[in-house]
């Protein structure tokens, strides 16, 4: 399976350069037959990347640690599924699986588009093949997941997993963040399609808006859940440190989602086509970026694990895509222009302008933050750390603006809002934001920002809530229908507006989630058996501890029981690991979840002959809201993402 | 007042005021004890990227080592501004979590809001250009009658009608 995993990938690469001339060619001679061919090309790709794919699986399923991946990420004793997810937990697999989601999606672009979409295909295929070429170039010369360890060297067992890897979470987020990042490469492809053939109108926005609202969503669920398994394994009680590699994935979301906002604009009234095409070469730059950061080690992170020397590859990429596109933008810029019109600064339209802004300036915020520390080492020589107080001070006033306009937009009529729809749209938003002001007021929720945070959420909410009312009342007027199926019917009518809406929902649910994290109680306390310890409107009793031997580690496990108001409310089992092969320490976290806030143990561990331990308790208030707000946000976007059935018939673009 | 410059007050007013106020904001929000302040404004430089009040100390001898400094210090009776700077003096800049708001460092925090401040007059004087400087042409009156008259208002009540169909897909 080596030899045959190692052939596939050579005759991938050999095979995608070909295709780019193919490709290329063929459009520029309008052949037909190449163009069909560069698209037989991609299935070719495709399949010989699957082929790679199932060769280093099938090695790592089979502990075969004559190869150097193997050895270095699984070893004998390492549970089945964690074999599997090892294809990702380091440099070499983790570039192939890449390779391999690109070459899915290249595959499913073509399908999608060969029978109508002639105009802009061939160039996108070109695209996605060249981008395809670099990673096929990387997996082929310079982390080659199927290299062989040093011959006459042998392996009796690997290294094993990570055990921070070693959690289910990690089988769904770094695919889904791969999925995101990757997925945007797909409306880049079309965006220079669309600026190399010159047909610059809205083909390659509507060729490709599901395509960008799966890669959003992708990149979102996989950022919520990166913040879920940080929660639940690195014991530090927090889901989000502001760690460079988060950075990376947060800022291609923030620019997708401005796209996401503009691209409207650009559907419905023919404006910012510059604007849009600018904002999705940031966003896949910033995916690419983002890669570089988490690979490279130029910046220190927890996500170390995949640091090597591959980082001036991606940044000599980085530099020819950015050379090349910016270039293709000056040079289309003046078909791209079109004449802007806008009738009011109290509409929609400019809500959307606005909302952009604010995107970008977080974006902007993070990625000044981020690299600060190598800007502060060029030009005073000191290395400086800029971590959660710094992102925290800068983005939360801008972060509450922008759900201010969450709030705000929907609101806002196209073209121009009038005083009287005005007062009519926010009249119950703005009176229950004022009726829950002293409420929350009273109940100790005194602090700038939670307070202007908590009444906001109240803002935006109800605004939602009143449009999803209004268009129920309205429709049961004209049908008679139940309020639920009105519910269910409206939505499924206008799909991309209701679907907006119950993201924008979600946004709400974060924030609710990220305003309780003000009020955390955080309480470490060594304590012998039998002893208590109080953290908020907890105590937390040592009731029994036990050390128990499992395949692949030992752990030690305390037992502690929760009381409130003196009654029993809970029990938690927070457990300290030693893994046999790593003989690494490793903290496993036992958490009590309501929606009202998490009781969250931490073990540091046990000692002595009378068991003393040593325990970290944190009661994190609302926490629950952000994994709620990803599941809302992923219903949301899967709403939006449903085709509507054209009214007319498409008249066919080909040329 | 006009609305938008309503809204637009209200969003410069709140991000001046909240930056000015945080640091306010956040001590006021809960009274911590000493030893938890310090080390949520210090980081571990282990490489974790974690404040030291986060990085486990049983699994990095840096945050062992940080945290006992800290405590070492506390018990000579200094208060918390103090026994900052003498982290700052013995292990350098790198162990603050946020850098100190002075020289060249101020830039970090400033810069963020000068990209908003000249992106948001960006974006107010093409959407000015845009208008064509007349913030008062068409749109809805608020009474639910169309700001044109005769032949155009039929025109453009048709056409308004249309749109809306098409955004309602």
């Amino acid at each position: 399976m080596t030899t045959l995993g190692t052939i596939a990938l050579q005759l991938a690469f050999l095979l995608a350069l070909t295709g780019i001339f193919t490709a290329v060619y063929g459009r520029l001679q309008r052949r037909e037959d190449l163009m069909e061919l560069a698209n037989r090309v991609v299935i070719g790709v495709g399949v010989l990347l699957t082929i790679a794919v199932i060769a280093l699986l099938r090695e790592l399923i089979v502990s075969n640690f004559r190869i150097e991946y193997v050895a270095q990420y699984t070893s004998k004793n390492t549970p089945l599924p964690y074999k599997f997810t090892a294809l990702w937990a380091g440099q070499d697999g983790s570039l192939l699986f890449w390779s391999w989601i690109l070459s899915m999606y290249a595959v499913v672009a073509v399908l999608q588009n060969r029978k109508h979409n002639l105009t802009l295909l061939p160039y996108a295929v070109a695209t996605v093949l060249t981008v395809q070429l670099f990673f096929l170039l990387l997996n082929n010369f310079v982390a080659n997941p199927f290299q062989q360890v040093p011959a006459g060297f042998t392996v009796a067992d690997g290294q094993g997993l990570n055990p921070q890897l070693q959690n289910p979470g990690m089988m769904v987020h770094p695919p889904m963040l791969y999925l995101g990042y990757i997925g945007f490469t797909i409306p880049f492809a079309f965006a220079m399609s669309a600026m190399l053939t010159g047909k610059l109108d809205n083909l390659w926005i509507t060729s490709t808006r599901r395509w960008t609202l799966f890669a959003w969503l992708c990149l979102g669920v996989g950022i919520t859940l990166g913040g879920k398994w940080a929660y639940v394994e690195l014991g530090w009680g927090g889901y989000w440190a502001w760690d460079p590699v988060e950075n990376a994935s947060l800022m291609p979301w923030l620019t997708g989602t401005a796209f996401l906002h503009s691209v409207i604009i650009q559907e419905k009234k023919n404006m910012l086509r510059v604007w849009n095409m600018v904002l999705i070469m940031l966003t896949f730059f910033l995916a690419i970026f983002g890669t570089f950061l988490t690979r490279s080690g130029v910046i220190s992170s927890v996500h170390s694990f995949t640091a090597s020397s591959i980082g001036p590859f991606f940044a000599g990429f980085l530099g020819v895509i950015i050379l090349i596109s910016v270039t293709l933008l000056i040079i289309r810029l003046d078909v791209l222009k079109t004449r802007n019109k806008l009738e009011s600064l109290s509409s929609r339209e400019s809500s959307f302008l606005f909302n952009n802004l604010i995107f970008l300036g977080i974006c902007f915020s993070v990625l000044w933050g981020t690299m600060f520390p190598l800007v502060s080492e060029a030009v005073q020589g000191t290395k400086i750390t800029v971590g959660p107080p710094f992102f925290n001070q800068v983005n939360v006033p801008i972060g509450l603006v922008l759900l201010l306009l969450v709030g705000i937009g929907p609101l806002l009529a196209w073209r121009r809002t009038s005083f009287q729809s005005f007062k009519r749209n926010f009249i119950i938003p703005i009176g229950l934001s004022v009726v829950a002001a002293p409420v929350f007021w009273f109940s100790g929720v005194r602090s700038l920002y939670p307070f202007v945070a908590a009444v906001l959420i109240v803002f935006v909410g109800s605004s939602i809530i009143q449009e999803f009312w209004k268009g129920v009342t309205a429709r049961r007027r004209m049908t008679g229908e139940n309020p639920f199926r009105a519910l269910v019917n409206m939505t499924l009518k206008n799909k991309s507006r209701f679907g907006g809406y119950i993201v924008h929902l979600a946004i709400v649910f974060y924030f609710i989630g990220f305003t309780g994290s003000a009020f955390n109680v955080e309480v470490e306390r060594t304590v012998k058996p039998g002893e208590s310890l109080k953290a908020g409107m907890f105590s937390f009793e040592y009731q029994d501890y036990e050390q128990i031997r499992r395949p692949n580690h030992m752990a030690q496990i305390v037992q502690l029981g929760v009381f409130k108001d003196g009654e029993h409310y809970g029990t938690l089992y927070p457990e300290k690991r030693m893994y046999s092969r790593s003989n690494q320490p490793n903290t496993e976290v036992d958490i009590i979840q309501t929606w009202r806030e998490d009781l969250y143990a931490t073990l540091a561990g046990v000692q002595g002959d009378d068991n003393v331990a040593t325990v970290r308790i944190y009661v994190n208030p609302l926490v629950q809201w952000i994994w709620i707000g990803g599941a809302v946000l992923a219903f949301g976007t899967i709403i939006a993402m449903i085709p509507t059935k054209p009214r007319i018939k498409d008249a066919g673009n080909s040329e | 007042m006009s609305i938008h410059r309503l809204l637009v007050t209200i969003s410069v007013a709140f991000l001046v005021g909240g930056v000015l106020t945080y640091p306010a904001s956040v001590s006021a929000q809960q009274e911590k004890p000493a030893f938890q302040e310090i080390t949520g404004s210090l980081s571990c430089y282990c490489g974790c990227g974690l404040l030291l009040a986060d990085c486990a100390p049983e699994e990095c001898a840096t945050s062992r080592e940080l945290r006992q400094e800290v405590r070492n210090q506390l018990s000579q009776d200094k208060n918390n501004r103090q026994v900052i700077q003498s982290m700052v003096s013995i292990y350098g800049e790198k162990v603050l979590a946020a850098p100190p708001k002075s020289g060249f460092n101020l830039s970090a925090y400033i810069l963020p809001f000068v990209f908003l401040i000249l992106g948001a007059s960006i974006v107010y004087s093409i959407a000015r250009r845009w208008m064509g400087g007349d913030d008062q042409s068409g749109g809805d009156t608020g009474n639910g009658n169309p700001a044109y008259t005769g032949d155009d208002a039929l025109k453009h009540r048709s056409r308004i009608e249309e749109e809306l169909r098409d955004f309602d897909t």
